[in-house]
This record gives structure tokens, C-alpha cells and sequence, in this order.
């Protein structure tokens, strides 16, 4: 029982730490608020009951990108499965979402920039995420993603050149 | 985490554009409370789930041998037991190495009080398994023997069966729980 308590106690410490971090890096990848909680809780719960696995290899909050970041791919994956077949891309098919999203704020450029996004191959959109959202260092994302620093600045520097024409060929107003 | 500060000057290079939105708000907003509000959440789940769903409970040791005392007081299963116990000890008096004399079974009844509790007892569960039910009931027809008199009426109520219970796990040592489960 005593165990329990202090689990908990240190488990609240880990949440203060980094469950905004989590929540914004498990949000930008699938976009909605409701997808991002449920992501988000089934991340922290598998945290919580697996942290003793935490080898102290790499900095702690890799390994939680990393389960965070599964966790999302995954949800992302069985989504899209599910998803039946539209006739719009997945491009507008996001624009439309997010203008409907009462959770969303963001002008038409923004909107643009998360569609383009869309488009990108899905390791791509993660390195793209990483390095400009959430200004991650080449050296922490070869660690958590398990690929070389150099095939990660080459792959977000082609997700830059994507973005950047797709952003070129919209209208915004 | 290690912040990358280059990255300015990198985007400044590869994309002004993207250089310029990045200043912009972050569009993605959450209800509000909802930071505060979850580690609660969790907590609460995490308790939740932590309990077994729907795993089959496995009997107690305690269960098991409430059980069994209850069963021996069913009425007729008692009656049974306590005539088998009679009959027991009947046979014990004529596996007895003999005088001479054939004896009666009011004769053999009355030896018992030459048998201490305790070598009645022994006796009878060393070789309990060796008793034939069929010699036992033709001891007991013979002995003349009225069953119902000669036993103490059952008739415990589960109070009664929780106390003997208690006691008699008072008295076990751990090698009679391991032999009796």
C-alpha cells in the first residue's frame, strides 16, 4: 500500500514534468483534441506500469517520446483503417476538419501548413514535426528514432522543400 | 532536452517562409482545466483497471474447510459418518487378537473403555480405507446398536461451524494444512 501512495506521488512529479510536452507532440500528430487524450492517457498508463523497464540508457524523456510517439503511430495506423474511403485527399480532407474543430484557432495559413503536412511521408512529418514544433535536437530524435543524424537533417530538409511548395501553390488570402 | 540552437539559423536558410509562420501562436487549443484535471483522471483509471475484471476467484483454504464441516453437518451425511464410526470401531474390536473366546458385540462395546481415545482414533485412521462398507453395516446390524442415541444430536448452525472452525485451525500446524489442502 505504501508502495502504491509513493507510485502514485511519483507518478503526479513525471505528469507535471511532461505531460504537456507528451500531450502537444501526441496532438500534432493526430491532430483532434479527443484522438490526442485517449492517445495520451493509454501513453502515461503504459508509462506508469512500465517505467521500471526504464534502463536510464537514454534521457527519460526520449524513452517517453518514444512510447508516445508509438502509441500515436498506432492510433494513427488503426484510424486509418477504420476510416472509409473519401473522395477528398488527406490534405483537405484535414483543412476541413480543422476549421470545424472547436479546439482549433489557427488562421488559413496555419491551416494550410497542417495539410501540407499531411502529405508528407509519414517519417518525414515526424522529423518535420520534431525540428520545427517541438525544436528538437538532431542528436535526442537519432536516439529516439534509431536513425543517423544525417538521414535526419536530409529528411527535414526535403519535408521543408515540400511544405514550402505545397504552402507556394495555395491560394491564402 | 537538449535544445538545438541552430535551428533558427537553419530554417532562416533553407525556408524564410516557414522561418516567418513559425512565430505564430500555437493554433491547437485544449478545454480548458484539461491539464489540471488529468493527472486525477489517471490516477483514477489507473485504479480502476488495476482491478482483476472478471478472473475466477479460487477458494480460500478457509472456504474449502468451512465447506467440508458444513457438509459432514448435513443430516443425513452425518448419520452416515457417525454410523460408519461406530461400525469402525466394531471392526477394531474383532481385528483384536482374540482370547480364546468368541465375544458379542456388547461384550466387544464394552472393551472399548479398556482402548484409550487415542488408540481408537489412530486405528481407525490408519485403516480407514480398509474397511468394507458392507462388513461395517453387518457389524452394526449385529452390535444392536441404536444409532440416533448413541450420537450426539448435529445440529450446528453456521456460528457454531465457525467456531469449531476456528479451533480446529488453532490447533493445525502448517503440515496439516499442506496434507489437508
Amino acid at each position: 500500500m505504501k508502495d502504491d501512495r509513493q507510485s502514485e506521488r511519483g507518478f503526479r512529479l513525471l505528469l507535471q514534468k511532461y505531460q504537456e510536452r507528451l500531450y502537444w507532440h501526441i496532438r500534432r500528430m493526430v491532430t483532434e483534441h479527443e484522438d490526442a487524450n485517449d492517445v495520451l492517457q493509454n501513453c502515461l498508463i503504459k508509462i506508469f506500469r512500465n517505467i521500471r523497464q526504464f534502463e536510464g540508457k537514454s534521457q527519460l524523456y526520449t524513452w517517453l517520446y518514444r512510447i508516445a510517439t508509438n502509441e500515436a503511430i498506432s492510433f494513427l495506423a488503426q484510424k486509418k483503417r477504420q476510416q472509409v474511403a473519401s473522395l477528398d485527399n488527406d490534405e483537405s480532407h484535414l483543412a476541413n476538419k480543422l476549421r470545424a474543430d472547436a479546439y482549433f484557432d489557427g488562421n488559413e495559413v496555419q491551416i494550410h501548413l497542417q495539410a501540407a503536412m499531411e502529405g508528407l511521408p509519414e517519417k518525414q512529418k515526424l522529423v518535420f514535426q520534431l525540428r520545427y514544433f517541438e525544436e528538437m535536437n538532431y542528436q535526442d530524435m537519432s536516439e529516439m528514432l534509431g536513425t543517423s543524424v544525417g538521414a535526419l537533417k536530409a529528411s527535414f530538409h526535403h519535408a521543408v522543400k515540400k511544405v514550402e511548395t505545397y504552402l507556394a501553390g495555395v491560394q491564402i488570402d | 532536452m537538449r535544445k538545438q540552437d541552430d535551428l533558427k539559423q537553419e530554417l532562416e536558410e533553407l525556408s524564410p517562409l516557414l522561418h516567418k509562420l513559425k512565430a505564430q501562436e500555437n493554433p491547437f487549443k485544449t478545454p480548458e482545466g484539461y491539464f489540471a484535471a488529468l493527472p486525477d483522471e489517471l490516477i483514477t483509471r489507473l485504479r480502476t483497471e488495476a482491478q482483476p475484471v472478471s478472473a475466477p476467484v479460487r477458494p480460500t483454504w478457509t472456504d474449502r474447510l468451512l465447506e467440508f464441516l458444513e457438509s459432514l453437518m448435513q443430516p443425513r451425511l452425518a448419520v452416515g459418518l457417525a454410523t460408519v464410526a461406530i461400525l469402525v470401531v466394531s471392526a477394531l474390536l474383532w481385528l483384536r487378537p482374540e482370547t480364546g473366546s468368541e465375544t458379542t458385540a456388547s461384550e466387544q462395546l464394552a472393551m472399548l473403555s479398556d482402548l484409550s481415545a487415542e488408540e481408537v482414533n489412530d486405528y481407525v485412521t490408519e485403516n480407514i480405507e480398509t474397511f468394507e462398507e458392507e462388513e461395517l453395516m453387518v457389524a452394526v446390524a449385529e452390535s444392536g446398536i441404536e444409532v440416533e442415541q448413541t450420537l450426539p444430536a448435529i445440529d450446528l448452525d453456521s456460528k457454531a461451524i465457525e467456531e469449531y472452525m476456528e479451533e480446529a485451525i488453532q490447533e493445525m500446524d502448517e503440515e496439516d494444512l499442506e496434507t489437508l489442502f
